[in-house]
Formats: structure tokens, C-alpha cells, sequence
């Protein structure tokens, strides 16, 4: 049995076949899809400022409440609930619909691979909203274009800010930091080096995080106008950080920008991210001729699209064997897409959000993982008992709801193609029942790798 | 609930104690490690994950350098502590355990790190913390297994297992709807017979799916756990099950508890992490009667924080910490460990507490006080690169 290229490219690269969806052939037609114009980019986004007066409303309604002695729920505090809701729910549903929907699902799984990097823990009043609304502003645009402006708007987008303390770090000898007895807060700045850009075994030093963590001084978050720069906390003087000197007598807002954009360009960074793509897409143990191939293809600060085409570019991206396991959310979106279950627009919120409760079951809270570095990617983490039994609940739930009446072999063929093999086969012709039928196929080993 | 399974020694001994890097990736998987070995003594392992502040739990109210360095952050008198021994004092949020320190069932060890140094990342720091390695930079030794699991091959007759406690009340939280109903594997795995057969027959090539494909309808067909109809999340009734779990076979066992990165307005959140802790312990205790006496928990943490308090009243990543050892079987009552000073040319790289000691050496004396194992195993083949040097005697 062998697998075609246009399999490979669907499952791995994608998040598998939809019925009326021309699928990607091979290599060129997955570039080709960020060369177009993405169909799923969001209009009519709210405002980080409209989002705090959500936020604060709901704070008052919760205040008058416990000022006025009431027990249980005021209509207040119902109706401002129901308004962060209208906000937050649709933002969330985002991680899903789109993925589901897109004809470029290379472009979607990218966002989702971003969207891990730069992982703020989506929950809580504020950053449940403002985390998924971070996906949208500050890295589905960037998704195709240069890492080194993918890397400023996340580390400055407001819920990077709230999720690594930027908001309270102040220079110890700014002007608000003497006033307020305030000082420096090294989370962020340790985190983006370690994390997003240069990988933990890069060569900085704690000075350097220090020396970091002052140049980002001044920036935070401000209910009124959002980000902001705020000259009067930024430490004054340079910093010296990798051996370069950054900004000088007086404080400037660039003078971060610069830093980062300089991290962008460091190999380190380039390669450290390029076997986190390589780690992603491929393998949990690259193929060192593969990551170096991706690296060398970074350019200057991160040229995104030729990084992915030299990830493509590779004898073991197009090896027959699924070694990686779908994640979660990977394999929910690609059930979906089996059924083609979001078609009907009236659906889509609700099934989002079934699609959310289960998530959980299979181990994989939206946008919930445990700490700033995101998911893992070993396949241990994810072919579990719970996790298991999260994803049978999974498909009987959708086979019950969508399948009654398909045809199992038909809903084979057109799932997994010439992926399935000849006992998937006549295990699913096997079943007593249709839905029976559809399951196994949902819960076959080949459809929860890639 | 709890469900217990087998998820077969080998796989086991193969990934890593469970004390595993992988096996904490979900925040509402809380996984619990077990092992049943020969003897009565019992050891409880506890993760505090994300670094604790040692400087602001086991407080050392009376070296002189230490108000300069924390001017929001009240300590000592000041602070609500107690006295423990007149230099250090202990955390308000800790008094609950007072009676167990009177006792002589609650000691401390301070300014006492892992190996890892400089890079203060939480991820490598808890990896080298669970694998025992000797590096400074976060390598790992060359299993990258666990360092209890390597201590449970050297025991004659060992036998592991995991349980999870499922977190529900996250699920409602999320959107302020009940979930489908309780997680109920019972319920949901109940495939026609037949169904299942044929998911056997196309799991045949695939191991990681078929053994998964057991466990879970081993599980599934398990009579009730042992957590049925408690609040399942949360440190008491994971004391609980775990004190329940020792009172029958099992020996060793070995869980997390998070909360500990306290960037930012640590006068809130150290509190709710140690009080949660306390709990944990008096559960523990509560739970295990007589077999207390018997018994030794061991908290440790990846690295301690930044001895000066940071711009947002809160402390950052550092490097010596402290151990909190707890039990019947333990000679409390005492802060073990050589105070290295807070002074001027004190701290490691003028910012944290100087480790005066490898964590692992107590770590490696605990093996050997209450398993038996010898010293010169532990040294080659549990913390490599260990020097054990003198018994500090802290078990009774």
C-alpha cells in the first residue's frame, strides 16, 4: 500500500479532506495557498478598548451587586455577562470555524502552529477574549509575511502584555517606577527569548534578560487606549543587550522594536524555530538534515514563505509513515470537516461550542495549555486512555449526529482515501450500524496521526 | 473521579516516572504515580511547580540583609509569621501546620538546589528536577527517564501505576454550562461488543493506540473510583485518594501541585498555593492514621526566586531554594541545611539565594533511609554524579 502525495498533503499539512473541497495535490498547491488571499481574514474584530469597557461593566454589575447584599445573579450582571459573552464566545469559535471552512488548511494549521508559539493561556475574564483575539490581530496577518513583525505585534499585543506582567514592570529609575516604588518585572523578556525566538539553549544571559526586560519597559496596556507606550516608566538610558546597544537619552518606543527585530535575524532564532516546525509538521525526532535545510532558508528576520516551501521541500515531509499524533483540536476540526458539519452557517456557534466541552474530555482545553511554552508535541502526550475515550465520545457524538444515514465506505473513501487500509476497510464495512461504521473510521490509527 | 489503570510496566519504565514531563500536559489531567514496593514505609513525592519562593516560606527574619531586600513583601513579626527557631520564621498561610512542626513531624531544608543553573527556565528546571540529572545547562541523562523510577527498578518486586483525577468544575467554569453530564467512561465506551472487536482488529498494528484502546476500556469497566462523588479537583481529595491508595499496597506515590510562579503581587497568590499545600499535607495525614508515623513527604521545586522582591511585588526566577519534609518518619522541628548569608557577595550572581547543598543529596538519603537502597547505587545509577557525603539524619 502506498499512500499519494495529495494524501499526505491533505492529512499532514492540512486538516484533511472536506466533501466539496478541491484538496491540495502536493507541495505547489500548498504554497499556492499563501500566495492567495486568505478567505477566512476577520472583519469587524472589537476594539481592545471596547473589550475593557465589557469587561469593566461587568466589573461594576459585580460590585453593585455585592454592595446591594444581593444573592445570586443581578439582571445587571446577567446582561453584562451576556455582553462579554457576544464578545469572547465568537473570538473562541475562530480557533474552529475557520480551520473547518478554509479551503487552505496548510494556512489555518500555521495560524494554529503560531498561535502555540506565542501561547497566551486564554482564560480568565480578560485574556479568554483577548487571547483568541491576539490569533486574529497579531498573527493571522502575518501568518505568510516576515517572522521578525509577527514577533513585535505578539510580544506588544495587549494580552502577550497582560499574560507575561509587561503590564507591571516599570525602569527602576523611571520617573513612575521612583514615584510608585516600582521596578522591573524580567517575565516577558525571559520569555520571548527563551521561548519564541532563540530557544532555551541560546546564548543570552540572565544580564541580557535584565538588560531585555528595561528595553520593554514603557510598554503596557491602558483600558482607555489599549497598548501603549508610557514614557514616563521606560528605564532611561541604553541597554546593552547580545553585545548591542539599544536606544539612549531619551526613551523611545522603537528602541524595543529594533531589539526584537535584530532577535528575528539571529540563527539561533531561525533555527530553533525551524525545528519547531520541523518537530510540528513532520517528526517528534527530526531529521537534522531537514531543520538545517529549513533554517538556512530564513533570510533576513524571517522570510515565512520560504521557510514553509524549504519545510516542504524534503524527502521525509513526504515520508509514507504517520508518526505524529492529531492533536485534540487538529482531530476535532478534521471529524468536522469529515462530515462537513459547519455547512450550515445557523450551526456553527453551537457546534463550536460543543466542540469546546469536548475538548476537554480529549485533553486539550482551547487555548488552555499548561504554562507559556504551549502544547507538547510527543505523541505520548496524546495517544491516552482519557484522551482516547475523549475522542470515542467524540465520534459516536458526531457519527449519532451526522452519519445516521451515509454510507461507511463511502464516508472511508472519502475521509481517508487511499490512506485506508484493507482492514480499516472491512472493519467499517463490518459494523453492525452506520454510525458504528463512521466511528471506526474517526477512531482509526491513521486518521488520529498525519 | 479517579479511575485507576495499568498502563502496562514496560511503557512505564520506558517514558519516565509519571513524574513525567508529558503526563502533567493537561492542567485538568491531574496524574498521581503509585508503586507498591516490599516494606511499610511510605514516601509521598509532591512537585511544587513553577518555583517557590523559599525566602518567603521558611522566612530568615534574622539575617540583617533580608528587609532591604523585600520592602512590600512583609516577612517575620511584621508579616504574620511565626517563629520557628529564631532566626527563620514561617509563612502565615503555613500556621495550619504549626501542631505537625511542635510535633517534630515538619522540617525544612534551605538553600538547596538542583544542579541547573543560570538559564532559570521553568521547563528544563522541572524536566532536571523529575530526571535527577547532574548537568548545570538542563541536559538530561541519556534515558530520560525519572529518577524515582530508576530508584523503584533498583526495588526488588515493584509495581507501578497511574491514576488521573479528572478536573471537572473547569469544564462549567468555561462557559457556565454543566458538561454533557460527569465524565462517565462506563457510559460512553459502550460500544456494541462487536464494535469493539473491530476496533481491536485495526489497533493490531498500531501499539500506542492499542495499548491507550485498553487502559481506557479497563477503565471504563473498573468498578467506581475511589473519588466517586467528591470535588475532584483540588489538593484535598487528591491527598485523600493518595493517603487511601498508601493505606493498601501501595508505597510511593508522587503528584503536583502548581500556583508557585508568583511574578507579580505575591502577598495574593504565595497564600493560596501554600494553603492549598497545607491542606494537601494535613489530608495526607488525616487520611493515613497510624501509618503517618511511617511516613515522608518530600516537597521539592525546580529553583527558588530572585532574593530581592522585583518591580511588581513579586519575585523572579532564581536558583537555591528550600525542601519541605513532612511526616512521622521525619525528624522535625528543624531548618536543616548551611544558611549561605544574604550579604554583600553572598547571593549567587548578586541576585539569588547561593545553593549550599545538592537538593539530590537528600533526596538520595531519603532512598536510603527508608528503602534501603545502597549508597553507592544511588550514586551511579539514581543522581549521577552524586556525592552522598555524610547522613544528614533527618528520618527517625
Amino acid at each position: 500500500m502506498s499512500i499519494s502525495t495529495a494524501t499526505i498533503a491533505a492529512l499532514r499539512y492540512g486538516y484533511g479532506f472536506r466533501p466539496g473541497e478541491t484538496p491540495p495535490s502536493g507541495a505547489a498547491d500548498l504554497t499556492a495557498q499563501l500566495e492567495a488571499a486568505d478567505p477566512m481574514s476577520a472583519g469587524g474584530l472589537p476594539s481592545v478598548v471596547h473589550v475593557y469597557e465589557l469587561i469593566r461593566a461587568r466589573r461594576d454589575a459585580v460590585r453593585a451587586k455585592v454592595e446591594d447584599g444581593e444573592k445570586g445573579m443581578s439582571d445587571a450582571l446577567k446582561a453584562a455577562n451576556q455582553a462579554v459573552a457576544e464578545v469572547r464566545l465568537p473570538l473562541q469559535a475562530r480557533r474552529i470555524v475557520p480551520p473547518v471552512m478554509s479551503p487552505q488548511g496548510f494556512r489555518e494549521r500555521l495560524i494554529s502552529f503560531w498561535a502555540d508559539h506565542f501561547t497566551v493561556i486564554s482564560k480568565g475574564v480578560n485574556l479568554a477574549t483577548l487571547g483568541p483575539l491576539m490569533v486574529e490581530n497579531s498573527i493571522r496577518p502575518h501568518v505568510a509575511g516576515k517572522f521578525d513583525e509577527m514577533l513585535i505585534a505578539c510580544t506588544l499585543d495587549p494580552a502577550m502584555i497582560i499574560y507575561l506582567d509587561q503590564n507591571v514592570s516599570y525602569g527602576p529609575e523611571s520617573v513612575a517606577g521612583r514615584r510608585n516604588n516600582r521596578g522591573l518585572n524580567e517575565n516577558l523578556a525571559r520569555e520571548v527569548l527563551e521561548l519564541h525566538t532563540l530557544g532555551v539553549g541560546g546564548s543570552y544571559t540572565q544580564e541580557d534578560v535584565v538588560q531585555f526586560a528595561e528595553l520593554l519597559t514603557g510598554y503596557t496596556v491602558n483600558p482607555e487606549r489599549g497598548v501603549l507606550f508610557a514614557g514616563n516608566r521606560a528605564e532611561p538610558g541604553a541597554e546593552t543587550v547580545l553585545g548591542a546597544s539599544y536606544g539612549g537619552k531619551k526613551a523611545n518606543p522603537e528602541d524595543a522594536k529594533d531589539f526584537l527585530r535584530d532577535l528575528a535575524r539571529k540563527p539561533e532564532t531561525a533555527r530553533h524555530i525551524a525545528r519547531k516546525l520541523v518537530v510540528h509538521f513532520v517528526s517528534d525526532t527530526p531529521d537534522e538534515g531537514h531543520v538545517a535545510q529549513v533554517a538556512e532558508a530564513w533570510g533576513d528576520g524571517g522570510d515565512l514563505k520560504a521557510v514553509y516551501a524549504a519545510l516542504l521541500d524534503h524527502e521525509q515531509a513526504w515520508k509514507p509513515e504517520f508518526t505524529k499524533a492529531r492533536q485534540p483540536l487538529d482531530y476535532s476540526i478534521a471529524c468536522l470537516r469529515a462530515f462537513d458539519a459547519m455547512s450550515f452557517e445557523k450551526q456553527r456557534m453551537r457546534l463550536a461550542q460543543q466542540t469546546k466541552r469536548h475538548l476537554i474530555l480529549m485533553g486539550q482545553p482551547l487555548m488552555q495549555p499548561g504554562g507559556p511554552n504551549g502544547w507538547p508535541e510527543e505523541v505520548d502526550a496524546w495517544i491516552t486512555p482519557q484522551g482516547l475515550a475523549g475522542r470515542i465520545r467524540f465520534a459516536k457524538f458526531l457519527s449519532q449526529r451526522f452519519g445516521r444515514k451515509t454510507d461507511p465506505r463511502e464516508f472511508l473513501e472519502a475521509t481517508l482515501g487511499d490512506a485506508a487500509d484493507d482492514k480499516l476497510t472491512f472493519a467499517v464495512s463490518a459494523a453492525e450500524q452506520k454510525w458504528e461504521g463512521i466511528s471506526l473510521t474517526l477512531l482509526s490509527p491513521v486518521f488520529n496521526r498525519r | 473521579m479517579t479511575r485507576s489503570f495499568d498502563p502496562g510496566r514496560r511503557r512505564f519504565l520506558g517514558t519516565g516516572l509519571a513524574l513525567g514531563c508529558s503526563a502533567a500536559a493537561s492542567p485538568l489531567l491531574t496524574p498521581v504515580t503509585f508503586a507498591a514496593v516490599p516494606g511499610e514505609n511510605r514516601l509521598v513525592v509532591i512537585l511544587l511547580r513553577g518555583a517557590m519562593d523559599s525566602l518567603d516560606v521558611v522566612q530568615p527574619y534574622g539575617d540583617k540583609a533580608f528587609a532591604a531586600m523585600r520592602p512590600t513583601l512583609k516577612f517575620g513579626e511584621a508579616g504574620g509569621a511565626t517563629d520557628l527557631d529564631g532566626f527563620y520564621s514561617l509563612h502565615p498561610a503555613l500556621k495550619p501546620l504549626m501542631p505537625l512542626w511542635q510535633a517534630g513531624e515538619l522540617g525544612f531544608v534551605h538553600a538547596v538546589s538542583t544542579p541547573y543553573r543560570d538559564r532559570r527556565s521553568h521547563f528544563d528546571g522541572q524536566d532536571l528536577l523529575e530526571n535527577g540529572s547532574a548537568s548545570a545547562d538542563g541536559t538530561l541523562t541519556p534515558a530520560r527517564d525519572g529518577w524515582l523510577n530508576r530508584a523503584l527498578t533498583m526495588m526488588p518486586g515493584a509495581d507501578v501505576r497511574t491514576a488521573f483525577a479528572v478536573g471537572q468544575e473547569d469544564m462549567m467554569l468555561l462557559d457556565g454550562k454543566a458538561p454533557v453530564s460527569a465524565w462517565s467512561p462506563d457510559a460512553e465506551l459502550d460500544m456494541s461488543p462487536q464494535a469493539h472487536d473491530l476496533l481491536d482488529m485495526i489497533y493490531a498494528k498500531d501499539p500506542a493506540m492499542q495499548a491507550a484502546s485498553d487502559a481506557a476500556f479497563k477503565l471504563a469497566n473498573e468498578e467506581s473510583g475511589a473519588m466517586e462523588g467528591e470535588n475532584r479537583l483540588g489538593p484535598v481529595p487528591l491527598a485523600r485518594y493518595t493517603a487511601e491508595q498508601l493505606s493498601r499496597e501501595s508505597r510511593i506515590a508522587a503528584f503536583s501541585l502548581g500556583g508557585w510562579d508568583t511574578h507579580r503581587a505575591q502577598h495574593q497568590s504565595l497564600p493560596r498555593a501554600l494553603s492549598n499545600l497545607s491542606d494537601a499535607i494535613l489530608a495526607l495525614k488525616a487520611g493515613l492514621g497510624d501509618t503517618w508515623g511511617r511516613t515522608t513527604v518530600v516537597c521539592v521545586t525546580e529553583f527558588g526566586r530572585t532574593a530581592r522582591e522585583n518591580g511588581s511585588r513579586g519575585t523572579d526566577h532564581g536558583t537555591g531554594g528550600a525542601m519541605i519534609l513532612a511526616g512521622g518518619a521525619v525528624k522535625g522541628g528543624k531548618v536543616y541545611g548551611a544558611w549561605p548569608g544574604l550579604g554583600e557577595g553572598d547571593l549567587f550572581e548578586d541576585r539569588d539565594l547561593q545553593p549550599t547543598d545538592d537538593m539530590r543529596r537528600w533526596l538520595g538519603w531519603t532512598l536510603r533511609d527508608m528503602f534501603d537502597l545502597a549508597p553507592s547505587d544511588i550514586e551511579a545509577r539514581i543522581f549521577p554524579e552524586l556525592q552522598m557525603g555524610k547522613n544528614p539524619r533527618f528520618l527517625a
